[in-house]
């Protein structure tokens, strides 16, 4: 091993990993800082006056628990997505393919526009919903979470796609053999090596959905304390110069994901690997 | 059980992968499926497992009609040729897997796998992953998960084709021995004919989606029933020509008088079939009148046996194979004239 060791490889330790920790620390780990020191200045005293807000508290609520759901339901529709993509043959395959990344490319503020068109009072879906199930969805929580869900659809399918299409389909076949039905398939055969790209898919959606702010200020209708979520009352804060309130939201939004998203990751271990 | 299979058709677009098969398989059988790929054989095995939907045709299981069965029903044991063992769960879960959607009691499953572990020689891999294994113990772990439910069929699908030559004669003499013990009708995929032959009782031989022949190993070696058969078995070389007068006529007034092996064949066009053993080698200062004279090209020696490669005077090129003695003893090199005669020969209305 030690032999093995001193071969030189592309493109070398020395240089991956200054790379890395140039990247790490300027993009990533810099800006952070500067906002946790920031929130440092900030008097105990005030976090609790910020954070005892109702109006901070409903936007916080809000921005997590609607990031769950649409996270949470990008999954199921992701992982059903990435199935249908990968295992059927059918005319105009490819042109679904590259819609799936649509919301990637089009500028969030667009993709709210056209969702608050469609599902708004006097849009296609929009009047549908109202008129036959009774349910407002522009303007609301929903509306909220469909937006989420948009954004975050394309991270679960591009995740879970790839290992999909790795997965022989003779492991359903075997288990098929073996006995099992449908549904035991699914959950002995087919969940468990799909787990860690699910869980993965399902935190990028949820990391985005928790920072979204274009796609969903123009659906959400920002009521405060009803629809209003904490990146857009942040960017309030700001506008109205009070910078203190503004940091300590950030720092909980950071905090609250960093908290999630290691929680998943924990998750995603393989059993039988340490 | 018995297996029967009448009229099976399957389509993949125009071309009929199985174009109306039928056959009986009896109690007990071991039998191989012999083809090139894409003759029908696996898709022939799939359709026994219910794996593979129908365009026509019925199978039945001891005279039960489970045409319309879904796999899961159908209680076969199958082996796929690249294993598809769940790679998420160790030796032992992979073993019990039948036995685990069927809810049977712990110590059951336990016992039961822990025999099967036996059975396949892996007692001390219970808690290995399939990715910690080799491909001989891979394959060896998904004939004992396929065993785990008493299957009342065992289809493999080309199971030895992805192992090692040494690893895969290993594991076809055991399998062998496996089956002389546990009686269980058995059927296997192969294209490799020598593989075929030592396994199974029967050989049934696939061509473009028909049986182009069934039978005991030695008859279908001895008695290949057309020219497909003679070819796909292998050494051989097969000469186009006609049948006049009781004699084989071909290119260049080359002539054959001797009596094919198996049945002969009416006047008309004829190809003959030399397998390179039965193609006799000598020097020209020694040949016969009806010999057929030839110069040699290549010389290739592989351990104890050499193949020669010999031009005929209409310019086309034969194989015999010789020992490394009688080699010796011609003292023949490239370039040399010499002559063949045919010890056995087939003959087939072309």
């Amino acid at each position: 091993m030690a032999g093995r060791a001193k071969v030189p490889r592309l493109p070398g330790l020395g240089l991956s990993s200054t790379v890395t920790l140039l990247w790490l620390g300027a993009l990533a780990l810099l800006p952070m800082a500067a906002l946790v020191i920031q929130a440092a200045q900030v008097p105990l005293g005030r976090w609790q006056a910020v954070l005892a807000d109702p109006r901070v508290l409903s936007a916080l609520g809000l921005s997590f628990s609607g990031a769950l759901v649409a996270a949470l339901l990008a999954t199921l529709a992701g992982g059903l997505v990435a199935w249908v993509l990968v295992r059927y043959q059918f005319a105009g395959r490819w042109m679904m393919d590259a819609v799936v990344d649509l919301p990637f490319a089009l500028p969030t503020a667009v993709a709210g526009i056209a969702l608050t068109a469609l599902w708004g009072p006097d849009g296609i879906f929009g009047s549908f919903c109202k008129q036959f199930l009774g349910l407002d969805v522009a303007f609301t929580r929903v509306g909220v979470v469909l937006a989420l869900v948009f954004v975050g659809l394309p991270f679960v399918v591009r995740t879970v796609q790839p290992v999909l299409a790795d997965l022989d389909a003779a492991l359903e076949e075997a288990a098929a053999c073996l006995g099992a039905s449908q549904l035991q398939v699914l959950t002995k055969v087919l969940l468990p090596p799909l787990r860690p790209a699910l869980i993965t898919g399902f935190s990028l959606a949820f990391a985005r959905g928790v920072g979204e702010f274009g796609s969903v200020v123009f659906i959400a209708g920002n009521l405060p304390n009803r629809t209003e979520i904490a990146p857009l009352l942040v960017v309030t804060r700001l506008e109205e110069y009070d910078y203190a309130g503004a940091t300590v939201l950030a720092t909980t939004l950071l905090g609250g994901s960093l908290v999630l998203l290691g929680l998943l990751t924990r998750l995603q271990r393989r059993p039988g690997q340490s | 059980m018995s297996i029967e299979v009448s009229g099976l058709v399957r389509r993949f677009g125009s071309h009929p992968a199985l174009d109306n098969v039928s056959l009986h398989v009896g109690d007990g059988e071991l039998v191989a499926l012999l083809g090139p790929s894409g003759s029908g054989k696996t898709t022939l095995l799939r359709a026994i497992a219910g794996l593979e939907p129908l365009d026509a045709g019925r199978v039945t299981y001891d005279g039960v009609d489970v045409t319309d069965a879904p796999a899961r029903m159908r209680g076969v044991g199958f082996v796929f040729q690249h294993y598809a063992l769940f790679g998420h769960l160790d030796v032992h879960e992979n073993v019990a897997f039948a036995l685990r959607v069927r809810k049977r009691p712990d110590a059951e499953v336990r016992a039961r796998v822990a025999e099967l572990l036996d059975l396949v020689q892996l007692g001390g891999f219970a808690d290995r992953y399939p990715d910690q294994l080799s491909g001989g113990q891979r394959q060896r772990v998904a004939l004992a998960r396929a065993l785990a439910a008493e299957p009342r069929v065992l289809l493999l699908d080309e199971p030895f084709s992805a192992l090692d030559a040494q690893v895969r004669k290993d594991l076809r003499r055991w399998l062998r021995s496996l089956h002389d013990r546990i009686r269980t009708t058995c059927l296997f995929v192969t294209h490799d004919q020598e593989e075929a032959f030592e396994l199974a009782d029967r050989v049934v031989v696939f061509h473009k989606g028909r049986i182009e022949q069934d039978g005991p190993p030695r008859q279908v070696w001895r008695q290949p029933s057309s020219a497909f058969v003679l070819q796909f078995l292998g050494h051989v070389n097969l000469m186009s020509g006609e049948r006049r007068g009781g004699q084989w006529v071909g290119p260049g007034d080359l002539r054959w008088l001797g009596a094919p092996q198996g049945p002969d064949v009416a006047e008309g066009p004829a190809v003959l079939g030399v397998r390179h053993r039965d193609l006799a080698v000598r020097l020209s200062a020694q040949a016969g009148p009806t010999d057929w004279p030839v110069t040699v090209e290549r010389i290739a020696t592989s351990g104890w046996r050499s193949e020669l490669q010999l031009r005929l005077t209409n310019g086309e090129l034969l194989t015999a194979e010789v020992s490394g003695d009688e080699l010796d003893e011609l003292a023949l090199r490239t370039g040399d004239a010499a002559a063949v005669w045919v010890r056995h020969g087939y003959l087939f209305a072309a």
